[in-house]
C-alpha cells in the first residue's frame, strides 16, 4: 500500500473518481474523461496580470495540482503537489477564422493526459480571430467537474479583477480539498451513514426489475427479445461498438426559458425535475411504458466548503418512475420532486456498488442496460459567478466535446447567461443515435414541457394524445 | 431556533447572517438549491436529534416556516 508519493501523501480515491475511472478503463479513448472549456471577454486583457491570476488559482485549488500514481497491484492513488511551475501557454489566433481557431481547441481536449505523475489539466491565454481574450481550460474528469471548473475560473477572474480595478475585492478563500476527500473516504469506510443509504438504495432496487424504453420506440427491446428467445427480458444494449462522439446543441430562447423558470417558482420545483418530468414523459409517449428509468448526476455540492473544494463529486444514479397516464402532470412534477428529495439524502452512496447491487439481483447479459440516456442539469453559470464583476463587458463561455463517450445518449442543460435561454447539448455516439433522433426527441421533449407548464391539470395520458 | 438556523444556513450560501430574515425564502432570496435545502436537513437532524421527513420538509419555503417546522418537531419529542 502506497503511503507516500514524492514526498507528499497520498489518499484513495474516491467513489466518485473511481466511477469515472471505472468506465476509462473500458474506453478505448482515454481522452474520455477530458473536460475542454474556454471563456474569453470583449476587452484587452493584461496577459501578464492574467498569467500571475493563474498561478494564483493554482495555489488556493488544491485539486488542479492533484496528481495519479499507482502501486505494484495497479491501485491508483492521489496526491496534491505544492505548486503549479509550468509556463502558462499563450497562443493568438487572430490570423485564423473562428471555426479553425474552434477546430484546434476541440483537437486540444481530445489529447489524453498521462496520469501518472503528471499534471492533470492544461490553461491556454488565448485572443481568438473574434477579438475576444481569455483562456482555453482542459481538466481531466478525476479531478475537476464543471461545478467546480466554473468555480476555478471564477477566482481566475476575480484574482485579475483585483488586480487590475480598484474596489474589487480579494475573492474569499477557497476550500481544502484534501478535506473533502477525507469525509468521503470515512463515509466509504463502512459509517452509519453508508449502511443507511445501502438499505434505501437496495430495497428501492428489489423492488422490481426496471425496464428499457428506447429513443424511438420498444425496437431494441423487442430484438433483444426476438434474439435471445426470452420474451419476458427487459434490458437492452442501446451502445454501438464505436466510441465515437458529437455534440449537438439545440437552444430554447430566453421566453419559453422563463415560462420553464416561472412554473418552477410557482410550483416549488427545480428545473431538474421538470426536465425529468418531460423527458420521462417522452419514453413513456414512445414506449407505451408507465415505468421510465433514466440516469440522473447529483453534484453533491451542498455547503460552502464542498462548493469550493475542487475535485470532481457527482453521483449518478438510475432514477426510474412509474407514473400512469392517469395523473396530471403537475402531480407527476410532485412524484419526481420527492423522489429526487430521497435520492439528495442518500446521494453520497457510492454509484459503482449500486450497479453491482442491480447487477446481481438481475443478471443481464454485459452491456445490456435499462437507462437510454443521461440527464444533467448544471444550473450554476459564470455570470452569477464572477463575471458581473466586469459590468457590461461581454463575453463567450464554449465547452469543446473531447470526441468520446461511452454512453449511447448524454444530455446536459445548461443556462445560456448571454440571454437567460438554455442549452440542451446531447453528447451522443454517432454510430447508437443520429442527429434526426435527437432532433425527434428535442421537439417532443418541449412540446410535453410546454403543455404541460401551460395545462399542469391536464393527465400525462392527454399530453401524450396531444403533443 | 431562528439564529441558531441562521448559522447552519451560512454553511450552505454566501450570505451574511444579518441578510437573513424570517421572510427570506430559502430559492428564491438564498440562493439554495433543492440539494442544498436537503442537505442541510441531514445536518439540522443531526444538530437538533430530531428526525425530518423530506416530503413534509419539501413544502417549507421561508426560513420562519422552517424555525417553526423546526420548533414544532422538538415540541413533539
Amino acid at each position: 500500500m502506497m503511503r507516500k508519493r514524492k514526498g507528499y501523501p497520498v489518499y484513495p480515491l474516491t467513489a466518485a473518481q473511481k466511477f469515472h475511472f471505472f468506465y476509462q478503463n473500458f474506453c478505448p479513448k482515454k481522452e474520455v474523461l477530458n473536460i475542454g472549456t474556454s471563456l474569453t471577454i470583449g476587452v484587452d486583457l493584461d496577459f501578464e496580470e492574467l498569467k500571475k491570476a493563474i498561478y494564483k488559482a493554482y495555489e488556493r485549488c488544491d485539486s488542479m495540482r492533484l496528481r495519479f500514481a499507482h502501486d505494484k497491484e495497479g491501485t491508483y492513488y492521489q496526491y496534491v503537489v505544492d505548486k503549479e511551475e509550468r509556463d502558462i501557454e499563450f497562443v493568438d489566433f487572430t490570423e485564423k477564422t473562428m471555426e479553425e481557431a474552434e477546430e484546434i481547441m476541440k483537437e486540444w481536449t481530445r489529447v489524453p493526459f498521462k496520469r501518472d505523475d503528471s499534471p492533470m489539466n492544461r490553461i491556454v491565454m488565448i485572443k481568438t480571430p473574434d477579438g475576444f481574450q481569455g483562456i482555453y481550460l482542459l481538466v481531466d474528469h478525476m479531478t475537476m467537474d464543471a461545478q467546480s471548473l466554473i468555480c476555478f475560473l471564477k477566482d481566475i477572474i476575480e484574482l485579475y479583477c483585483n488586480a487590475k480595478y480598484e474596489g474589487v475585492p480579494y475573492p474569499k478563500d477557497m476550500a481544502s480539498y484534501i478535506e473533502q476527500v477525507q469525509r468521503d473516504l470515512a463515509y466509504e469506510a463502512d459509517s452509519k451513514a453508508q449502511a443507511k443509504d445501502a438499505e434505501y438504495f437496495q430495497k428501492l432496487i428489489e423492488s422490481s426489475e426496471p425496464i428499457y424504453n428506447g429513443i424511438d420506440g420498444p425496437g431494441a427491446l423487442e430484438a433483444e427479445r426476438k434474439r435471445s428467445g426470452n420474451l419476458n427480458a427487459r434490458a437492452a444494449i442501446n451502445v454501438s461498438d464505436s466510441v465515437d462522439s458529437a455534440l449537438d446543441i439545440f437552444h430554447l430562447e430566453a421566453e419559453p426559458t422563463k415560462r420553464l423558470m416561472d412554473f418552477c417558482e410557482k410550483y416549488h420545483v427545480s428545473l431538474a425535475t421538470l426536465l425529468l418530468m418531460g423527458l420521462r414523459t417522452y419514453f413513456q409517449k414512445m414506449n407505451g411504458n408507465d415505468d421510465v428509468s433514466i440516469n440522473t448526476a447529483i453534484a453533491r455540492r451542498a455547503t460552502l466548503k464542498e462548493k469550493k473544494s475542487g475535485g470532481t463529486r457527482i453521483h449518478s444514479f438510475p432514477f426510474r418512475t412509474i407514473i400512469s397516464p392517469d395523473h396530471t402532470f403537475l402531480e407527476g412534477v410532485y412524484m419526481i420532486r420527492d423522489l429526487q428529495n430521497e435520492y439528495f439524502r442518500h446521494a453520497n452512496y457510492d454509484p459503482v456498488a449500486y450497479f453491482a447491487y442491480r447487477s446481481k439481483l438481475y443478471p443481464n447479459p454485459q452491456g445490456q442496460t435499462y437507462e437510454p440516456m443521461s440527464l444533467t442539469y448544471q444550473p450554476l453559470t459564470l455570470k452569477e459567478k464572477g463575471l458581473d464583476k466586469l459590468g457590461d463587458i461581454q463575453y463567450k463561455t464554449k465547452w469543446y466535446p473531447n470526441g468520446a463517450t461511452t454512453q449511447a445518449m448524454y444530455l446536459t442543460v445548461m443556462h445560456r447567461p448571454e440571454d437567460n435561454g438554455l442549452d440542451f447539448n446531447f453528447e451522443h455516439q454517432v454510430k447508437a443515435v443520429s442527429r434526426e433522433k435527437l432532433e425527434y426527441l428535442y421537439y417532443y421533449l418541449c412540446r410535453i414541457l410546454f403543455k404541460g407548464v401551460e395545462n399542469p391539470d391536464l393527465s400525462i395520458g392527454d399530453i401524450i394524445k396531444l403533443v | 431556533m431562528f439564529e441558531k438556523l441562521v448559522n447552519i444556513i451560512c454553511n450552505y450560501v454566501e450570505v451574511e447572517p444579518e441578510n437573513v430574515h424570517p421572510e427570506s425564502r430559502f430559492m428564491e432570496d438564498l440562493g439554495f438549491t433543492s440539494f442544498d435545502f436537503m442537505s442541510m436537513l441531514g445536518e439540522l437532524e443531526e444538530e437538533l436529534d430530531v428526525e425530518i421527513d423530506e416530503h413534509e420538509a419539501a413544502n417549507i419555503r421561508t426560513v420562519q416556516e422552517a424555525a417553526d417546522y423546526l420548533e414544532k418537531l422538538k415540541a413533539e419529542e
